[in-house]
C-alpha cells in the first residue's frame, strides 16, 4: 500500500516537475512552493466545476455571470503551462490569488451575498498565497492589498446595485453550498497534507545535514591526522637516513681506509674480506638513499634544478662512471649518440640517477652480452623531446612481470635479488623522477632475450617561467648556459605549450601521483598543459595563458574555494572564462561551488580522468 | 706539499679524511667547528679548506662567507662537503663562496681530483 502510495506520488511529481523552470527546482525554498502551486492549479478547478455546473443546472437564468464564473475557474489551468513559458512565478502567483479572490466574491455576490455557502473559499486566499508566496514582507503587503481592493469592490458592488441580485432563493441553492463546502474541505484538507509532507521532509533534510556535519568534520580531522602522519613518516625517514649515513660513512671510510692499508702491506686475504665490508656498506648506503629518494618525491618535496648542459658529453660521462660495473660481468658497452644532439635542460643530477640505475640494472642482469646506450632526438606535437635508451641481451622480463616493474621493491622474484642484488627501488625511482622532469621510462622486453628502457624527456624543461616571461628571453636565457637555473619544485612541473595546439589545461595544484599522470596523458593528446601549485601562479597563468579548461584539483587557498573562483573569474578578462573542472579524489573531498564540472575521480584512473577532461575541452563533456 | 684545512665536527669523517689525504702527502690541519675553522684559516693559511656543511651553530655556509669577507685569506679555495646532494645545497655553497662541492660519504678518487684542480688553478677557472 504504501509502496503504491510512493509509485504514484512520484509519477505526480515527474508530471508536476514539468512545468517547473529549472531555476526554480534548483532553488531550495522555492522549489516546494512552485510544486504546490502546480499541483493546486491542477486539481483546483475539479473541485470547482461542479459548482458551476450545479449553478448552471439550478439557475433559470445564468447568462452572463454563471460563464464568467467558469471561466475565471478555468483560468487556474493555465497558471501552470503559463509558469513553464514564463518562468515569472511570483507574479503568477499574485495573478493566481487575485483570480481566486474574484470567483469567490464573484459568486457570493450572485448567490447569498455575505451569508453565500462560497464564501469559506475566500479563507483559503490568505492560505494559499502563504503557501505560494512564503513570508516575505513585499508579499504579505500585495495579498493584504488585493483582498482589501476586492472586498472594497465587493461592497461598492453591493453599494451601487442597492442589495444583492438574488437570481435563485436560497432554499434553492443548499445543495451548491454543500458541493462547495465539500470541494472547499477537500482542496484545505489536500493541500494541509502536502504542506505537512514538506515540513517533514525538510526536518529530515535537516537532521540528514546534521548528519553529513558531524560526518564531514570526522572526516577532515581523520585527513588531518593522516596528513600529519605522512608529514612525520617523511621527516623520520628523513632524520632516521641522516642518523644511519654517520656510522655507515664510518663502515665505508674506515674500511676503505683499510683497504688501502692492506693493498699497500699486500695482505691479500684480508682485502677480499674488506672489499664485502665496504661493499656492503656501499649497498646499504645506495638503499638508504633510495628510500629517503622515494620519500621525498612521494611527500612533493623533491627539488628539481633545471640546468643546460650538452647531452653528447653527458652521455660519455655517464658511460665513463658505469664502466666499472658494466665491466664486471663482462659486458661491452656500445653508444650511440643520434644526430643534432646538443644542449638539452633538465635536472642533469637526477637524469644521471636515472641513467646510472638503467645501465647498472642492465650490467646485473647480463654477462658476457652487449648493451646499447643510443640517445637521440624527436620531434613530437608537444615540442622537442629527447630520449636515452638503454638495450641489453641479458634475461629479459616476463610479461606477466612488466606492470609491477616500476612499483616500490618489486623485484620480480626475491631469488633475483638474492642472485644479483639491488633494492628494487632504482626503476620506481627513476621513473619517478623522469615524470617530475615532465617525462617518462619506458619498457620494452622479451622473456629472455633482453630488455631495452626508454627514457623520454623534453629537451627544455616544462617550467612555469616559461609563460611568465616573454618567450624569446626565456630561450635567450636558456642558450646562454652556464647561469644558475630556476629551481623548479615539483608540484609545478609543466609542459612547453604553443598558440597553434588544440587546447592548453591548466592544471591547479597537485593530487599527488594522480595530477602527474593526467598530466602526461594530457600532454600525449597534444594539449599544452601547465600546472601551477599555488593560487597566485594559477591566476598569473590565466591571465597570460588563456586555458581553454581550468582542472582544479587540491589547492590549498587561504580563503575559500568560491573566493578563489571569484578571483579567477576576475582574472580573466576579456572574457571567455576557460571551463573549470574540480577532481574529486575520494568521497571526502569537498564540493567545489561555482565549477562548471566536477570529476569523480574516486576511481583514481588518471586515463579516465584525461579522458573525461579531453571530452570537457572538445565540447563533448 | 699543499696543507689542508679539514674543518669537520664528526671525529671518525675528521679522522678516516685526515689520514687518507696525510697518507697522499698533504699536509693536513684540523678545526672543530665553524669560528675555530674560520681562526685557523687565518693563522694556517691553507692552500685549501675542505668545509663540512653541518656544523651547528656556524653552519659551513657561514663559516665560508666570514674567511670570503677576509681580503687576507679571500682568495684560499673551499670545498663544500654535505651529506645531501640537493640543488639547493649547491647553490647555496656557491652563493657562499664555494669554489667546489661534493657529497658523503667520500669518493675518495673524486674528491681527490678536485682537490687537484682546486690546488692548480691552471686546470679550472673557478680556483
Amino acid at each position: 500500500m504504501a509502496w503504491h502510495l510512493k509509485n504514484s506520488l512520484s509519477l505526480v511529481y515527474l508530471v508536476v516537475d514539468w512545468f517547473i523552470p529549472s531555476w526554480i527546482k534548483q532553488d531550495i525554498d522555492l522549489a516546494p512552493r512552485a510544486r504546490m502551486f502546480v499541483i493546486s492549479h491542477l486539481f483546483g478547478p475539479f473541485l470547482g466545476h461542479p459548482i458551476t455546473i450545479s449553478l448552471l443546472v439550478i439557475d433559470p437564468d445564468p447568462i452572463p455571470h454563471v460563464p464568467i464564473l467558469g471561466f475565471s475557474i478555468l483560468a487556474f489551468w493555465l497558471f501552470p503551462m503559463a509558469l513553464r513559458l514564463t518562468g515569472h512565478y511570483h507574479a503568477l502567483a499574485l495573478l493566481s490569488v487575485q483570480n481566486l479572490t474574484f470567483a469567490t466574491l464573484w459568486g457570493c455576490f450572485f448567490y447569498g451575498g455575505v451569508s453565500s455557502p462560497f464564501m469559506p473559499w475566500l479563507l483559503m486566499v490568505p492560505l494559499l498565497a502563504f503557501y505560494y508566496l512564503g513570508a516575505a514582507f513585499r508579499f504579505r503587503i500585495a495579498v493584504i492589498g488585493i483582498l482589501c481592493v476586492n472586498l472594497l469592490g465587493f461592497y461598492a458592488a453591493y453599494a451601487l446595485n442597492g442589495g444583492f441580485p438574488f437570481h435563485v432563493r436560497m432554499s434553492d441553492i443548499v445543495g451548491v453550498g454543500m458541493i462547495s463546502i465539500f470541494c472547499a474541505s477537500i482542496y484545505v484538507s489536500l493541500m494541509a497534507v502536502y504542506y505537512a509532507n514538506i515540513v517533514a521532509s525538510e526536518s529530515d533534510m535537516q537532521r540528514e545535514v546534521h548528519r553529513h556535519r558531524i560526518t564531514l568534520a570526522e572526516l577532515r580531522e581523520a585527513k588531518d591526522a593522516a596528513e600529519q602522519a605522512n608529514t612525520a613518516k617523511s621527516e623520520f625517514l628523513a632524520k632516521m637516513s641522516h642518523e644511519l649515513r654517520t656510522p655507515l660513512n664510518a663502515v665505508i671510510g674506515y674500511s676503505e681506509l683499510l683497504l688501502e692499508d692492506a693493498e699497500l702491506s699486500g695482505r691479500g686475504e684480508e682485502i677480499a674480506d674488506l672489499e664485502k665490508i665496504n661493499r656492503a656498506g656501499m649497498h646499504l648506503l645506495s638503499l638508504l638513499t633510495d628510500v629517503l629518494d622515494l620519500s621525498k618525491i612521494e611527500a612533493g618535496k623533491t627539488e628539481l634544478y633545471s640546468e643546460p648542459f650538452e647531452l653528447p658529453a653527458f652521455i660519455d660521462d655517464v658511460a665513463y662512471t658505469c664502466r666499472p660495473v658494466l665491466a664486471k660481468n663482462a659486458n661491452q658497452l656500445i653508444i650511440h649518440q643520434g644526430p643534432g644532439l646538443g644542449t638539452v635542460t633538465c635536472d642533469m643530477t637526477k637524469l644521471r640517477q636515472a641513467v646510472i640505475n638503467l645501465l647498472s640494472n642492465a650490467g646485473k642482469f647480463t654477462s658476457n652480452g652487449r648493451i646499447t646506450l643510443e640517445s637521440k632526438l624527436e620531434d613530437g606535437a608537444t615540442g622537442r623531446w629527447f630520449t636515452i635508451s638503454v638495450a641489453d641481451t641479458g634475461i629479459g622480463i616476463r610479461e606477466a612481470d612488466l606492470p609491477q616493474l616500476f612499483q616500490n621493491f618489486s623485484q620480480v622474484n626475491s631469488g633475483i635479488a638474492q642472485e644479483f642484488g639491488g633494492t628494487g627501488l632504482g626503476l620506481a625511482v627513476s621513473r619517478k623522477l623522469c615524470r617530475l622532469m615532465g617525462g617518462d621510462i619506458t619498457v620494452e622486453s622479451e622473456f629472455g632475450n633482453g630488455a631495452c628502457f626508454t627514457i623520454r624527456l623534453p629537451t627544455r624543461p616544462p617550467t612555469v617561467a616559461t609563460a611568465a616571461t616573454e618567450p624569446g628571453e626565456t630561450e635567450a636565457a636558456s642558450m646562454t648556459g652556464n647561469r644558475p637555473a630556476v629551481p623548479v619544485i615539483d608540484n609545478e612541473l609543466a609542459a612547453p605549450c604553443s598558440d597553434d595546439q588544440p587546447g592548453s589545461v591548466l592544471v591547479v595544484g597537485a593530487n599527488g601521483a594522480l595530477s602527474v599522470e593526467v598530466v602526461e596523458l594530457l600532454r600525449r593528446e597534444n594539449l599544452a598543459v601547465i600546472a601551477v601549485a599555488s593560487v597566485d601562479d594559477a591566476l598569473a597563468q590565466a591571465r597570460i595563458a588563456r586555458p581553454h579548461a581550468v582542472l582544479l584539483g587540491k589547492i590549498d587557498t587561504p580563503n575559500n574555494n568560491f573566493d578563489f573562483l571569484k578571483a579567477f573569474a576576475n582574472a580573466v578578462d576579456p572574457k571567455p572564462m576557460p571551463r573549470l573542472v574540480s577532481i574529486r579524489t575520494n568521497k571526502s573531498d569537498a564540493w567545489i561551488g561555482g565549477v562548471d564540472k566536477t570529476l569523480d575521480a574516486s576511481g583514481n584512473d588518471p586515463q579516465q580522468i584525461a579522458h573525461d577532461l579531453l571530452a570537457i575541452i572538445s565540447g563533448n563533456g | 706539499m699543499p696543507k689542508i684545512l679539514l674543518v669537520e665536527d664528526n671525529e671518525m669523517n675528521r679522522d678516516m679524511l685526515g689520514r687518507r689525504l696525510l697518507r697522499r702527502g698533504y699536509s693536513m690541519c684540523f678545526a672543530v667547528d665553524g669560528p675555530v675553522g674560520v681562526a685557523m684559516a687565518a693563522s694556517e693559511k691553507p692552500d685549501l679548506i675542505l668545509m663540512d656543511i653541518a656544523l651547528g651553530e656556524m653552519d659551513g655556509w657561514e663559516a665560508t662567507r666570514r674567511i670570503k669577507a677576509n681580503p687576507e685569506i679571500a682568495g684560499i679555495p673551499i670545498i663544500a662537503l654535505t651529506a645531501h646532494a640537493l640543488a639547493t645545497d649547491l647553490a647555496k655553497s656557491i652563493e657562499a663562496g664555494c669554489a667546489d662541492f661534493d657529497t658523503k660519504p667520500i669518493n675518495l678518487p673524486r674528491l681527490l681530483e678536485k682537490i687537484k684542480a682546486c690546488l692548480d688553478p691552471s686546470l679550472s677557472a673557478n680556483c
